[in-house]
């Protein structure tokens, strides 16, 4: 059997009388980057609550690196490897840049490394060595969401959930992010989810594409298939180019 | 009394006031949590402080130590008890609990020690510094002493250490500090037993020179309230100035108006910052 990092079985979550998340099922292999669209409202960011564990699912199994963390508070999952941004940034404003990612990684270095260390490392590939004393209310937001991210990524990083993380950037700000990105994947070998709502910097991101729409998997491949898909045309392309 | 007898008076006691109010600012900032039975466990402080006395005959290197420990475990009981499902939320239902538990502490102290008023009857307590016109006894100098030390070691704690950027980390974003692997309970399980801890501290130290009775601790809470106020919500060296600020402006209306009426000014006071500073003096007008 194939290990995965991440397996998410038959997972749901209802509001009420509302249901946000329909028997999900997907996995993830270590070293991946996948991209989660969907349309507004599809459960998006229900899904990303419940894997990272701000919410309890109604039903199901989530397993991460072959235990079950269905129940595992989120401290414990961040302690674990397992980490996230949020889509509105949620930066301790009150530490500088270099407190926000020390807090962090003071959790959850492993033993035989320092967490001043991990800070240090985690700002120079992020070049933010120059902003290490400021707070991040005085910063760009393109400096928020890389404090964001280094924040993630510091002490034990394996998995790492990105929520929209370039929404709100410039064109070029947004290129320079997903570098970025795709270098934590590259260099570190972390296994990237990202939930993206703009179509063409989640096909030029992600390796595969897990289509949400009204709390249901409708799609799960490459880019290029997905994109052709008859369904995921309707749900989501279809949707947009009817709005525009 | 001259003014500036009222003025050195007011600063020594201000000095007390505001290491309470430090815990109940601690208490908001981080958890949200409006305590009301923070004076009750000032109040605690103060028989801890007494007994201490009685049993040893020294007075602080006993009474600092046993009311820290004493204060720090009520805030614990207290915390996991009835504060931790509250968290975040400063609720109605929050705000009649702290009172509840305020009015309860207050009744299991008069069962416990009696209805009337005990002073410590101590050498520090009748021995006084003279400075030209004004005296001070060596009771009040050693308890704004040990609140000056006590703030600035809590600013160090919070400033300078991993658990207080932790505390920090919960007080900005408690979800947050979760999803950076902060034990957002855990932290908050400290950070309120510190608060109940810096409360019966102040306690023992000033029932070192002023009687103490079960009511003392409501009586308290209205300080504690406008001391956080003036300083800013949640803000340590707020809530210390604040302290002075009350001690002093109560004792100089006292003095140079009339002791029935010392706390009038203070509620004014409290009347204009609301109106015009209401993020108080150390406080961000943006948080929250």
């Amino acid at each position: 059997m194939a290990a995965f990092l991440l397996e998410v079985a038959d997972v749901s979550k209802v509001f009420g009388g509302l249901v946000a998340l329909k028997s999900v099922s997907f996995a993830i292999e270590e070293g991946e980057v996948v991209g989660l669209i969907g349309p507004n409202g599809a459960g998006k960011s229900t899904l990303f609550e419940v894997v990272s564990g701000g919410m309890r699912p109604t039903g199901g199994t989530i397993r991460y690196q072959g235990e079950d963390i269905t129940n595992l508070p989120a401290h414990l999952r961040r302690r674990a490897g397992m980490s996230r941004t949020f889509q509105k940034i949620r930066l301790f404003n009150n530490l500088t840049v270099e407190q926000n990612l020390a807090v962090a990684a003071m959790q959850s270095t492993p033993a035989g490394r320092t967490w001043k260390s991990e800070v240090q490392s985690a700002l120079i590939r992020l070049r933010l060595t120059g902003l290490v004393d400021r707070k991040p209310s005085e910063l760009t937001l393109a400096d928020r969401k890389k404090v964001e991210i280094g924040r993630a990524i510091v002490g034990h990083c394996r998995m790492l959930m990105l929520d929209e993380s370039l929404s709100g950037l410039t064109r070029d700000e947004a290129d320079d992010l997903v570098g970025e990105i795709l270098a934590l994947n590259r260099d570190l070998g972390v296994t990237i989810l990202v939930v993206e709502h703009v179509m063409p910097v989640v096909m030029a991101m992600a390796r595969r594409l897990l289509v949400l729409d009204y709390g249901t998997i409708i799609a799960n491949g490459l880019p290029a298939e997905v994109a052709r898909n008859p369904d995921v045309i309707t749900a989501y392309l279809g949707t947009k180019k009817g709005a525009t | 009394m001259n003014l500036a007898q009222a003025l050195l008076s007011g600063l020594l006691i201000g000095g007390v006031y505001g290491l309470f109010s430090i815990g109940f600012s601690l208490a908001f900032g981080v958890m949200r949590i409006v305590n009301f039975a923070h004076g009750g466990v000032v109040m605690l402080g103060m028989y801890v402080g007494l007994y201490a006395f009685d049993a040893s005959g020294i007075d602080l290197l006993v009474s600092i130590p046993a009311a820290l420990i004493a204060g720090g475990l009520l805030g614990a009981t207290l915390y996991v008890t009835f504060y931790a499902r509250f968290v975040g939320k400063a609720t109605l239902q929050q705000l009649l609990l702290a009172i509840a538990l305020g009015l309860i502490i207050q009744v299991l102290a008069q069962m416990a020690f009696g209805p009337n008023a005990q002073s410590i009857r101590s050498a520090w307590g009748s021995q006084y510094l003279i400075i030209g016109t004004m005296f001070a006894s060596y009771a009040q100098i050693a308890a704004f002493g040990v609140a000056v030390v006590a703030t600035l070691a809590v600013e160090a704690l919070l400033h300078g250490t991993r658990w207080g950027h932790a505390v920090r980390a919960v007080a900005d974003d408690a979800e947050a500090a979760g999803i950076v692997g902060l034990d957002a309970q855990r932290i908050n399980l400290g950070a309120f037993s510190l608060s109940c801890a810096l409360a019966a501290l102040a306690g023992s130290v000033l029932v070192t020179y002023y009687p103490v009775s079960p009511p003392v601790g409501f009586g308290l809470m209205p300080i504690a309230l406008i001391a956080t106020v003036i300083g800013g919500l949640g803000s340590v060296k707020g809530a210390f100035f604040g302290g002075l600020i009350c001690g002093v402006v109560e004792q100089v209306a006292s003095t140079a108006w009339t002791p029935a009426l010392q706390d009038v000014p203070l509620y004014a006071l409290l009347l204009i910052f609301l109106a015009v500073r209401p993020f108080g003096l150390f406080g961000r007008p943006s948080a929250h």
